[in-house]
């Protein structure tokens, strides 16, 4: 296998104790936060809240000028101490940093650190200041040991843990009861993945105890995959995928995330677009072995990719609230990278995972500044010629429109096209033209979203325009830096055929093995052709339409007819999963606890004891008091004894 | 013929008691009779004490008595459980305005009646004890002259009583005729050396089941039944006490001697009959006593119960049952003396505090009293560590032994209904409110013998050894002798 | 400290006795004496798990007294793993309860003190006990304080929850004390003489009906305290009405009685009744999770709420045993010390707002986020701990049974895992419902967070769900070879099922883990397989009495 054998070449451990600073730090964080983050005030909070995520990029900064700097197949490890230990199994406390997760540490330290620069502004005048930092800071924790765990029980905790606080900073306005209903809805349906996670590693697990090597590390998964029975690898990796659905907003369980967009904007940056929903991604490529040796798995995740980036890029053509355009974008983007890892390109995924996490990051924070600008107006139909006000997002914002969209030259463009490229030359021809389709469509609607937010007439009410203004220092400047990162960080993965030398998939290929395209160079251009004009065709079209402003949808749902209503209820799935999943179960648990409980059981136990008691009352009127009564009854017994006595006595002479 | 007068001795000392006694009475000015009670309490001290010192002898006067240690064990139970009663009497008499001096020697007398039966090892002889013990109670049961409903229970007593005598007498003098013997010992001989034609095995079959239903009517076991909750509830609530557990114990201290020694060749015969007494018997005492208000009435069926329990000791019959039934017997008078103790001590002169919801909030008003009432019931359940647990785990163990599986099922589960009611009073005592006519403070005398009672309850569960040990010894000397 | 186990037990009663000795009115006093007196066993216990040889599967601190020479039966007590952790758990929360008693009882104060106190010395009892007669006296004794908090304590409906705990659990024990009674005899028959210890009776020789009818005896008895569905019914009513320190104390560690009864009795001596019953138990156990759940989804009560959940927690623990594997089974372990800590702490924190509102209605809640901030986080922290989050103690049990489970039988393994969703399902829905959303009832507004008293009761119990799931292995040391002894004794019978469910390396699994372990630990004593391990029981007095 020649994943096995790259793995087999990663064998040069380099021992360290400073891994565990990375999630540690921010977690320090959050006990300050919570122990004196009230009593100290925003200053304190915020910058205590800034600096242990930095502490955290610095560390991930030196883990990942380790193994880069180091022969490939280089890992630092850190084992802290055995977590837990019971019977064959066991899990410890370790964290490993190896191409890939070197490169998802430095994304998540890097572009959490902006968000949480971000949130110093934006949060400024919230009460529960401490409370928020508190929150992001857990998340931040967790991400990491989700992305440094070198086992999959303690990926699990991170796993969990961003879920959690996922929950926490959706309803992080918890008086409004939809944000609170938001964030428990995000958490159960993250659990129905969980369970798929937990029971994916248990058939793995036993498998290898019948292997004789009963582990679930990272190292031991991937190396003995290929030896494992093809049921188990093929139902232990379906399983984890659902987790990863649950997790990565994907078919069936990405329903949670546009309603996440309750929480606050920033939140919606870090977790719902550069962090936490990448976790189902990283995840399958860090089990890359595993969903190799099950080739019919990695069918399924990119089928489930293209439909999931194909469905969400048609909803978000219709939606009106600016960050639910952007929640669906997510999840259809995020559908690309399962359709590159599906087609085996881990490479390419990981690239777009990462390209995304910068241009996306971007987008939720302009649009959080918009919204700030705009005091908390997000519908777009009320937006217009923002760009006067507001220069800055207005720039940066534009520029994360181009690079989603698939304009060359900006980030976006080399991700998309290595996923697009890989999808075709590995003979998914249509989950290749899904995708081409797919990006078209992201072009139209993201296009769509900048021109009805930021050119033509304002269209709200004059007051909130004249208090609009452009947002603070704080929170530009992560715009800035993240515009920057959007337009320049494709160009670690050009590919050879623009004249690249391709260094990000081979950086990462110690890590998840080296997709080859096998392509010739004619080809892998006119697909990137194809590509490309899709984008263009799309943009264009959108800017013609929504020049004249929002009525345009109306030229659209009449084209579209009964399709539009549609894509704006999102196919009401919501409705749907309610009539068929969510009502029934309440009516059924009712009914259970009626019937069996009530009914059943305690009619059962009462039952006996009423007749009981009945045959008790029966028997007391037995004692009439009648002294010729109980003359008889002596009598009924002497002959009863009689009788039993000489029948017992037939019955065993005839015996 | 010294061994003969030292085995008889207890009997004589007795006798010549309870006719000092009536003297005494007589004399006595007070019409408390305190002076009386405690003369008839050292004459059960004098009783007792004889006899565990003569213990041990064979039988005497032709096989007719013998001061074995089955004898000794039933003349000290009870003994002790006359004196309690005594006790309990002295202050309750008032109460339940009874001003009789004869009261104590009729409880005397029913006290050797219980003698005789114990030491009886010929079953006339028996008889007569039997037939000395219900005379007694027949009057000691209606002793409250102006109540109607005593009369009334009393008459009925008698004349059940008088039925029950009669079909005993009946199946001893048939048994006679088969065996040509009363005596216990040559009854079982005859037994099991002859071999019977059919027609004469029902006979004896019929001799044995007339004699079952005469000691079946003295324990209260099913269906002969019926008189002891009106008894129970029309007697002054000293004497129900007395009846329940002495009254109680000289029944199966007659019982037991005829079963497991006379009857013992037809055990297999009589093992299916005694098996179904046993079973309905615990279960129609349980059932019944749940729907009872009186706590007298409920206290009468719960005695049907525990004869019901006592009846699977019985129907196993084997020497470890016969001691377990000892044993039973016991504990079941502690607790039970007891819990007509705390009736006695909180009642009253027109009061007499024998319905279930007089005890209402008990635990605040009386918290001791209310406590040894709460230990009582439930060591009547058969809570451990107490000592009705270790009998009925006594009972149980040797019916196992003896194969009877599905009756301790049975036994069982009907401690369970038994609990219901137990505890309901415990309920009515803890749970509820206390009325505003809170109750008067405890009788002293009623509160010493509650005491001691209840620390005989808590003995007879956690160091149970010395009395088991010698309900077993007494019982392997008799299948012996 | 010769007799450490039986001052252990004896403390709290004769604490009981002092206070009992201290007039009405000084409830300050009796107060603070009760919690020393409740501080010792918890003293006791810290200096006996310094002295616990994790190595041993054994007994250890045995004692042995006569006390019904007639039946061969003792006054003997000791522990092992097993047993050592459910004490902790018992001491802990003792005083816990204890401190919370002066917010929720406000009648008859002595009197819950000395229920409480007594409640404590039923329960050590049970869990030392070593001479099955003697475990039967604790078990059932157990039953009298707890149905007099229920009771006395109790709320509108008292009377019928109390009757109805107490009636059905002794429907189930005493069908047991039958068994009991039976299998001594059995062994009597063989062995001469009659005999309760429990070291004498692993092994008797039953036939296999007979073994069947008294696994199925002490399956009831288990199964109703557990409580096993379809059991359970008398839970929710006794949790209502229960006053909060008798919630706390009946789910926290009452409750694992039956499962501990299980593990320790159910299991060595009626090792292939139970295996051969493990599916229809498991299957049981699984329909109790997801039962338990769905049921709690529905209730309007937050107490009714929680005690279903504990009927699904519980049903997770049962899984675990039924395993048989080490997974299963340490992770049931587990569960039991977890469900004590953050069920116990959820109906003290239910108890915080009933003070205050004398309501338990969901409905009446809502928004106390703002009200109560600290009650809001601590809530959060122990649902999360009752949910099972990564990180905190519920995660560390859920997981391992259900490995040990999946191991099992995947079917009931995987319909279990869903137990996992809905309970999360359930916890959210109660708090988004009490804690988020705008204060919607004006009596809401005025309330005040949490107390210093109440927060010193909820402190603890949050540090342990947080020390128990950040770093478990202290606990599982404890245990690991108590559970290897206890898992030796049907390893014949397990690996026979597993065979046939075509789990053949896990086939010898529990032996093997054991050998593994005494190995590691270089103990020569050979390894543990067969009917009745013999060198697994300690001989009492026979060196193994003291340890150290």
């Amino acid at each position: 296998m020649h994943a096995a054998a790259t793995e087999a070449t990663a064998s040069l451990p380099i021992a360290v104790t400073y891994l565990r600073y990375i999630p540690l730090a921010p977690l320090v964080g959050v006990l300050f936060h919570i122990a004196l983050g009230y009593r100290l005030g925003r200053r304190a909070v915020g910058l205590v809240g800034c600096a242990a995520v930095a502490v955290s990029f610095a560390l991930a900064t030196k883990a990942f000028l380790t193994v880069a700097g180091s022969p490939a197949g280089t890992v630092v490890t850190d084992n802290v101490y055995q977590w837990l230990s019971s019977g064959e199994f066991s899990a410890n406390v370790a964290f490993t940093v190896d191409a890939l997760s070197s490169v998802m540490i430095m994304v998540v330290t890097g572009v959490g650190f902006l968000i949480h620069l971000y949130s110093v502004g934006y949060m400024a005048h919230d009460e529960d200041y401490a409370r928020f930092f508190a929150y992001l800071n857990l998340f931040t924790a967790a991400m990491l040991v989700l992305v440094l765990g070198d086992n999959l029980p303690l990926m699990f905790v991170g796993w969990e843990g961003v879920g959690l606080c996922s929950y926490l900073l959706i309803g992080f306005w918890y008086t409004d009861p939809e944000k609170a209903s938001a964030g428990k809805k995000a958490f159960l349906v993250n659990r129905i993945g969980d369970a798929g996670f937990v029971l994916g590693a248990f058939t793995i697990f036993w498998a290898l105890v019948d292997l004789g090597q009963g582990s679930l590390t990272f190292a031991t998964i991937n190396a003995r995959a290929a030896e494992l029975p093809a049921w188990a690898s093929l139902a232990g990796a379906l399983l984890l995928f659902v987790g990863a659905t649950g997790k990565s907003a994907q078919i069936p369980l990405y329903v949670w995330l546009p309603d996440a967009m309750a929480g606050p904007t920033p939140v919606s940056a870090l977790i719902h677009a550069a962090t936490m929903v990448t976790a189902g991604i990283y995840m399958v490529a860090r089990l890359h072995g595993l969903f190799e040796a099950a080739p019919f798995s990695l069918q399924v995740v990119g089928t489930v990719g293209a439909a999931t980036a194909l469905l969400a890029a048609t909803i978000g053509i219709a939606q009106t609230d600016i960050k639910k355009v952007l929640a669906y974008s997510t999840v259809s983007q995020l559908g690309y990278m399962f359709l590159a890892l599906g087609v085996g390109a881990f490479g390419a995924g990981i690239f777009h995972l990462m390209t995304h996490a910068f241009f996306k990051a971007l987008l939720f924070l302009g649009a959080g500044s918009v919204i700030h600008g705009l005091h908390e107006e997000q519908d777009i139909r009320r937006m217009g010629g923002v760009s006067q006000k507001m220069p800055i997002t207005h720039a940066t914002f534009a520029l994360g429109v181009l690079a989603i969209a698939g304009v060359p030259g900006l980030s976006g463009f080399f991700s998309k096209d290595e996923i697009l490229a890989s999808a075709y030359a590995s003979g998914h021809t249509w989950l290749w033209g899904c995708g081409v389709f797919g990006a078209s469509i992201t072009a139209f609607y993201m296009t769509r979203l900048y021109v009805l937010t930021f050119r033509g007439e304002f269209r709200g009410d004059h007051h909130e325009w004249e208090h609009a203004h452009e947002s603070p220092a704080t929170m530009t400047l992560p715009l800035i830096v993240l515009a920057a990162l959007a337009v320049v960080g494709g160009y670690v993965g050009v590919p050879a055929v623009l004249g690249g030398g391709n260094h990000f998939a081979e950086y990462l290929a110690p890590s998840v093995g080296h997709h080859q395209l096998g392509l010739d160079a004619g080809t892998e251009l006119m697909l990137m052709g194809i590509s490309v004009g899709a984008a263009l065709a799309g943009i264009g079209l959108a800017w013609t339409m929504y020049s004249r402003g929002p009525k345009a949808d109306r030229t659209l749902a009449n084209a579209l007819r009964g399709l539009y209503w549609q894509m704006r209820a999102a196919y009401n799935i919501d409705a749907v999963y309610d009539a068929l999943v969510v009502q029934p179960l309440m009516r059924a648990s009712y009914a259970l606890w009626r019937s069996v409980d009530m009914q059943f059981i305690d009619g059962v136990a009462n039952g006996t004891a009423t007749a009981i008691n009945s045959i008790g009352e029966g028997s007391r009127r037995w004692a009439t008091g009648n002294v010729q009564h109980y003359m008889l009854t002596v009598l009924a017994g002497v002959a009863a004894l009689v009788l039993a006595l000489t029948l017992g006595a037939l019955i065993g002479v005839a015996g | 013929m010294t061994q003969a007068i030292n085995s008889g001795l207890p009997l004589i000392v007795a006798c010549s008691w309870a006719l000092l006694l009536i003297v005494v009475e007589m004399f006595s000015r007070d019409r408390r009779f305190v002076g009386v009670a405690w003369t008839t309490v050292l004459g059960f001290a004098a009783t007792a004490a004889i006899s565990l010192h003569y213990s041990g002898d064979p039988a005497v006067y032709g096989n007719a008595l013998a001061l074995d240690g089955y004898a000794v064990y039933f003349n000290l139970l009870v003994c002790a459980l006359g004196a309690a009663a005594v006790l309990l009497s002295v202050e309750h008499l008032g109460d339940a305005g009874i001003v009789r001096g004869e009261y104590y020697s009729l409880m005397f007398f029913a006290v050797i009646g219980v003698v005789i039966m114990a030491a009886a090892t010929d079953l006339i002889v028996m008889f007569i004890g039997l037939e000395t013990m219900s005379m007694a109670v027949y009057v000691l049961a209606g002793i409250r002259k102006s109540d109607l409903r005593s009369n009334e229970a009393a008459l009925k007593y008698f004349l059940l009583g008088a039925l029950a005598s009669a079909l005993l007498l009946y199946g001893v003098a048939l048994l006679y005729t088969m065996t040509g013997s009363t005596v216990l010992a040559d009854v079982a001989k005859a037994l099991s050396s002859t071999n019977y034609a059919a027609s004469d095995h029902l006979v004896l079959l019929l001799a044995t089941g007339l004699i079952l239903i005469g000691f079946g009517f003295k324990i209260a076991a099913v269906p002969f039944h019926l008189w002891a909750p009106d008894v129970y509830e029309g007697a002054p609530t000293s004497v129900t006490a007395f009846m329940a557990t002495a009254v109680k114990a000289g029944g199966f201290a007659a019982l037991l001697r005829t079963m497991l020694e006379a009857l013992a060749p037809m055990r297999a015969e009589l093992a299916p009959v005694l098996w179904g007494a046993a079973a309905v018997t615990m279960t129609i005492g349980n059932v019944v006593a749940l729907r009872q208000t009186s706590l007298k009435r409920m206290l009468a069926y719960s005695s049907i119960a525990h004869t019901g329990y006592l009846l699977v000791g019985v129907t196993a019959g084997t020497a470890e049952a016969g001691s377990s039934v000892m044993f039973y017997l016991a504990a079941y008078g502690a607790m039970n003396i007891g819990a007509f103790g705390v009736m006695v001590a909180l009642a009253r002169r027109g009061r007499g505090c024998e319905n279930i919801s007089d005890f209402s909030g008990l635990a605040q008003t009386h918290p001791a009293l209310a406590s040894a009432m709460a230990l009582f019931l439930l060591s009547l359940t058969g809570i451990p560590p107490l000592g009705g647990f270790v009998g009925k785990f006594y009972v149980f163990t040797a019916a196992l032994h003896a194969g009877l599986v599905w009756l301790v099922v049975i036994a069982a589960l009907n401690s369970v209904i038994s609990a219901a009611y137990y505890l309901g009073v415990v309920r009515t005592m803890y749970f509820d409110k206390a009325p505003d006519d809170v109750l008067p403070s405890a009788r002293p005398y009623a509160a010493v013998v509650v005491a001691v009672a209840a620390v005989a309850t808590v003995l007879l569960g956690v160091a149970p050894s010395p009395v088991l040990g010698t309900a077993a010894r007494a019982f392997r000397l008799v299948l012996l002798g | 400290m010769r007799n450490a186990l039986s001052l252990l037990v004896f403390t709290p009663a004769l604490g009981a006795m002092l206070i009992a000795a201290i007039p009405t009115g000084a409830e300050v006093l009796m107060r603070r004496l009760a919690l020393a007196v409740s501080l010792v066993p918890l003293a006791i216990c810290v200096w006996i798990w310094s002295v616990f040889d994790v190595s041993r599967g054994d007994f250890q601190l045995v004692e042995r007294m006569g006390w019904l020479p007639q039946f061969g039966a003792s006054y003997m007590v000791g522990i092992d793993g097993i047993s050592l952790l459910l004490i902790a758990l018992t001491v802990v929360l003792t005083p816990i309860v204890l401190i919370a008693a002066a917010d929720s009882v406000h009648q008859r104060f002595k009197g819950y003190l000395l229920a409480m106190l007594m409640l404590e010395t039923t329960m050590l009892g049970t869990l030392v006990a070593i001479d099955l007669l003697l475990f039967y006296v604790f078990w059932e004794l157990m039953l009298v304080p707890m149905f007099l908090i229920i009771g006395v304590w109790g709320g509108e409906r008292r009377v019928y929850a109390s009757i109805k705990f107490l009636l059905f659990t002794m429907v189930g024990s005493l069908p047991m004390l039958a068994a009991i009674i039976y299998l001594a005899l059995q062994h009597a028959g063989a062995a001469g003489h009659l005999s309760f210890a429990l070291e004498d009776l692993y092994g008797t020789h039953l036939s296999p009906m007979a073994a069947q009818a008294c696994f199925l005896a002490f399956f009831l008895a288990f199964a109703v305290k557990v409580p096993m569905f379809p059991l359970h019914t008398w839970l929710p009513d006794a949790h209502v009405e229960a006053p909060t320190g008798g919630s706390v104390i009946l789910a926290g560690v009452l409750l694992k009685m039956g499962t501990y009864g299980f593990l320790r009795f159910a299991l060595p001596l009626f090792p292939d009744a139970m295996v051969a019953a493990s599916y229809w138990i498991g299957t049981l156990a699984v329909i109790g999770i997801v039962y338990g759940a769905l049921v709690a989804m529905v209730q309007p009560d937050m107490k009714k709420l929680v005690a279903y959940s504990s009927v699904s927690h519980l049903g997770f623990v049962m899984l675990g045993i039924v395993a048989l594997n080490t997974t299963g089974v340490e992770g049931a372990i587990y569960q039991m010390l977890n469900h004590g800590v953050s069920t116990g702490a959820l109906f003290l924190l239910v108890g915080v707002v009933y003070e205050r509102r004398h309501t338990r209605l969901i409905a009446e809640y809502g928004g106390l986020w703002k009200q109560m901030p600290i009650y809001a986080v601590c809530f959060l922290v122990i649902m999360l701990s009752s949910i099972g989050l990564p990180g905190l103690n519920g995660f560390v049990g859920e997981f391992l049974i259900l490995l040990g489970g999946f191991r099992f039988d995947r079917v009931l393994g995987a319909v279990a895992a869903s137990g996992v969703v809905l309970g999360a399902a359930y916890m959210l829905w109660m708090y988004q419902r009490v804690m988020f959303g705008p204060v919607t009832h004006e009596k809401n507004l005025t309330l005040t967070d949490m107390t210093r008293r109440e927060l010193a009761t909820m402190l603890p119990l949050i540090v342990l769900a947080l020390v128990m799931g950040v770093y478990p292995r202290p606990f599982f040391e404890v245990m690991h070879a108590s559970v290897a002894t206890t898992l030796a004794y049907a390893s014949k019978a397990t690996a026979a099922r597993d065979q046939a469910a075509g789990n053949p390396a896990v086939a010898h699994a529990p032996a093997a883990a054991s050998i593994r372990m005494r190995e590691a630990r270089g103990h020569a004593q050979p390894p543990v397989g067969g009917h009745a391990p013999a060198g697994a029981v300690a001989a009492p007095a026979a060196g193994h009495g003291e340890a150290h």
